[in-house]
């Protein structure tokens, strides 16, 4: 039961993780492939904040998203230059770097060793220690956001977005500073993938880099366009079936040096038939040009 | 030392060039990110090593020479099968870079994952018997398998640019480059000359992972990195050209192992994707590239 | 006398050493409708896109209500009362007509980020969506509103598109090859349109090869060959004007 109530902790901050991606890709049309980067950013912040400096993780998150969102500035540079697979290798690009900064920089990082022991959330002095507390506590922040970005994107501002994927020279054309529009997007994304970041962390008391590869950004890639891009149920749907799909592999009892890869096949799997047969996703509706 | 890490460079280079000839074979007559030529590359050394790890000949010889044809001939079955099973019924479909793109990163996925499976996530050695002395050269130190390493690689480049340049193949792969439209008009099957690119291509793949897993050691991961200095020298020498994608080659292998002279071996990886945002935002053609859509 | 709306000195464009636009110096006056014409490839796109800043002039000045507009970025010159449409049309086919329209009605403080992220605030596109069923409803397409735009016929489409620029309620509206490809009836319709537009006041440019279209709506013809204007006055002078016809027909 415990572990049921673990994995539903772990969907609710993946989607958090994919709706903070649809925005950017299934909604502004713009393929980022360095979403794990944004998580690792906002981990890291809010986990050293509290660790070095005791600060409460409620303002570590925030400062994480902050950050996040600051490097989400960074990748817009190449997205103001670049197109489709040029701009996903700019994008998996940033990804690696960042990647490669945790790794290296072992003074503040701890580079693979990672960082153990990092404190919980304490809501008026009370620990959330259960894994049900905590259940509660990351799935209302998911429908707080979930609940936030619907708002946005049904807004006139969603729909300059869904513009700009659909022909950014018009949307210039109808006075749209698209450039503006995408610095913009890619700092709420990024914001709320640090955040997202921030959760596990504390969650999980541990962070390596190896949680934030780019086959992480993949896998948050796969749950956007498998549920189905532009729109937040599809990348909540996404989410969901990703991780509990899998679960099944361990459910049936094989060990992790079987599963693991196991896993892994089937998301490439599952891509790579999606691009074949429904690059729409399941629920999804816009089409890739 | 800085002799060592020129010669290192030009060792990692010649790989990197290997892969960059292979993949840029490839992009020149599909137009797209074939990702998946970074675990053709991992297959051939893989299949190499189960060859001659087995207990199959006595003769030394005979398996290791077998073990490196069954390796070039398998990767370049894998390039093909992957070309036939999931591009084509892309291409089909008329289907955006973007989307050969994520399906590429999909079958790149899977088959990493499945030789993970197989042989372990561990490191494994073809390497039989103790490592010999190297050779001293200008001050800096060579071993006979980095030796033929850059000769077969030199080889194999000069090759394949000739191929392209002079024979009515290669010629055919340019001009569906160029314009597909009037190659088909003048009678080249596109698809023909896709099959053959694809040939080409994965064969220099395979005997790159051969090579280096002689030199170093395999392990299921390896592909990536090698695709992705591999699509990085392609990019920064010119993407679509054959020179260009070795030029790059071997200025990716000389900056990433130059630039270890002052910063820590970790940060290879970054310096190489800095190189690469830099030339995507400033010189998006490369250093001989053409003019390309999209690029820019 | 009328004012001058736009003003072009000395504007100049080339591509790779052919010169789209030589050293043009045009004035159009407020409230009028005038044609560029022209043979293929004699600068009629580029004109408009140097006007609109898809793409920037090698030299000269451009000059729009008085102001030097010369230095400002295409989503600019669309706030500043410059709309018009593409050759190719350019609607944004996955989203509904309306949406479309809503894109263009909709500007300002609604489409912050902090706006739209506010719960606080009640947001309603009502008034907008009136508005956008009116503009519909005057070319014959308020029954489409809820249908994607790719789905619209070619004529449609061409329509959407007209309306949507109109939308942006713009002085002046560069529409290029407005009428190329659809049916008689529905050129009709976007002649109409223009000469209401005219009558609130605004002023138009198109681009188009129909002659008689051309003389059915223009007051001004400029005909551009090669980069420079040959002929420019009333439609009836300058389509006689030999000069032009040479460079049309090839003599």
């Amino acid at each position: 039961m415990e572990y049921l109530l673990h994995i539903l902790v772990i969907v609710c901050i993946y989607s958090i993780l994919s709706m903070s991606l649809d925005i950017i890709l299934g909604y502004t049309g713009i393929p980022a492939l360095g979403h794990a980067a944004f998580s690792l950013i906002g981990a890291y912040t809010s986990a050293l904040l509290s660790l070095n400096l005791k600060i409460s993780p409620f303002i570590g998150m925030i400062c994480g998203g902050i950050l996040a969102s600051f490097s989400g500035m960074i990748i817009t540079f190449p997205a103001f230059r670049l197109k489709g697979d040029y701009l996903a290798l700019a994008t998996f690009g940033f990804g690696i770097i960042v990647y490669s900064i945790a790794k290296n920089w072992v003074s503040l990082t701890r580079g693979p060793m990672g960082l153990p022991g990092i404190p919980g959330f304490k809501i008026f002095g009370y620990e959330i220690k259960e894994v049900w507390q905590y259940l509660i506590f990351v799935f209302i922040i998911a429908v707080m956001i979930y609940f936030l970005l619907s708002l946005l994107i049904n807004r006139p501002f969603g729909r300059v977005l869904k513009s700009i994927r659909e022909d950014e020279i018009a949307s210039c054309a109808l006075g749209k500073n698209t450039q503006f529009f995408k610095l913009r997007v890619f700092m709420l994304g990024g914001f709320f993938a640090g955040v997202a970041g921030s959760l596990y962390a504390h969650y999980i008391t541990f962070i390596d880099p190896s949680s934030f590869t780019v086959i992480e950004s993949l896998t948050i890639l796969l749950m956007v366009i498998f549920g189905g891009m532009g729109t937040l149920k599809g990348s909540v749907i996404g989410a969901f079936l990703l991780i509990m799909i899998p679960e099944f592999l361990r459910f049936v009892g094989l060990p992790s040096s079987i599963a693991a890869p196991l896993r892994q096949m089937l998301y490439g799997l599952i891509l790579v038939i999606l691009m074949i047969y429904r690059p729409q996703g399941i629920i999804g509706k816009y089409r890739w040009k | 030392m800085i002799q060592q890490l020129i010669l290192n460079g030009v060792i990692t280079g010649s790989i990197y060039a290997l892969i960059a000839i292979g993949f840029t074979i490839i992009y020149k007559t599909v137009k797209f990110f074939h990702l998946a030529h970074g675990v053709v590359y991992t297959f051939g050394a893989y299949l190499a090593y189960s060859v001659i790890s087995s207990n199959l000949f006595n003769n030394f010889k005979l398996k290791f020479f077998i073990g490196i044809i069954t390796g070039i001939i398998g990767a370049t079955i894998l390039g093909v099968l992957i070309d036939r099973l999931v591009y084509l019924p892309l291409r089909k479909k008329k289907a955006s870079n973007l989307i050969f793109l994520l399906a590429s990163f999909g079958v790149f996925i899977f088959i990493q994952n499945l030789i993970q499976l197989i042989y372990g996530a561990q490191i494994l050695t073809i390497r039989t018997g103790s490592i010999k002395e190297g050779h001293h050269f200008f001050g800096a130190v060579i071993t006979d398998i980095q030796i033929i390493i850059i000769i077969v690689s030199f080889f194999l480049l000069i090759v394949s640019s000739l191929f392209i340049k002079k024979t009515r193949l290669g010629k055919a792969m340019r001009a569906v480059s160029d314009d597909p439209i009037t190659a088909s008009v003048v009678g080249i099957n596109p698809e023909k000359t896709i099959f053959t690119s694809f040939i080409i291509g994965s064969s220099l793949a395979g005997i790159g992972g051969i090579l280096i897993s002689f030199e170093t050691n395999i392990e299921p991961t390896m592909g990536f990195n090698a695709i992705l200095k591999g699509i990085i020298a392609s990019i920064i020498g010119g993407i679509g050209s054959i020179e260009g994608s070795v030029l790059g080659g071997f200025f990716l292998g000389l900056a990433e192992n130059i630039g270890i002279w002052k910063i820590q071996a970790g940060w290879k990886d970054s310096i190489s994707f800095l190189i690469l945002i830099i030339f995507l935002l400033f010189k998006p053609v490369g250093i001989l590239g053409k003019k390309e859509e999209g690029a820019g | 006398m009328k004012e001058i709306i736009l003003k072009l000195i000395n504007v100049s464009k080339s591509f790779g050493g052919v010169k789209a636009l030589d050293s043009l110096n045009l004035e159009i006056m407020r409230q009028t409708i005038n044609a560029i014409i022209g043979p293929n490839g004699s600068g009629k796109t580029t004109l408009l896109n140097v006007i609109t800043k898809f793409l920037k002039p090698d030299t000269g000045k451009i000059i729009f209500h008085g102001k030097d507009i010369t230095y400002l970025l295409p989503h600019q010159i669309a706030c500043i009362g410059i709309g018009r449409t593409f050759q190719i049309i350019r609607i944004f086919p996955q989203i509904t007509v309306m949406e479309n329209m809503l894109l263009a009605l909709e500007r300002g403080k609604v489409e912050g980020l902090f706006f739209g992220l506010n719960p606080f605030i009640k947001y309603s596109s009502k008034k907008f969506e009136e508005k956008a069923k009116e503009l519909l409803g005057k070319v014959g397409l308020e029954d489409k509103i809820n249908e994607l735009a790719e789905n619209l016929s070619h004529g449609e489409r061409r329509l959407l598109e007209i309306m949507r620029a109109v939308a942006l309620n713009a002085d002046l509206y560069l529409f290029d090859e407005p009428a190329a490809g659809v049916f008689p009836e529905v050129r009709t319709r976007i002649f109409n349109l223009f000469k209401s537009l005219k009558e609130e006041g605004k002023t138009i440019i198109f681009v188009e090869h129909n002659m008689d279209a051309v003389q059915e709506c223009a007051e001004r013809v400029i005909v551009l060959d090669k980069g420079k204007i040959i002929s420019d006055g009333k439609p009836e002078i300058v389509l006689k004007d030999k000069g032009v016809i040479k460079a049309y027909f090839g003599g």
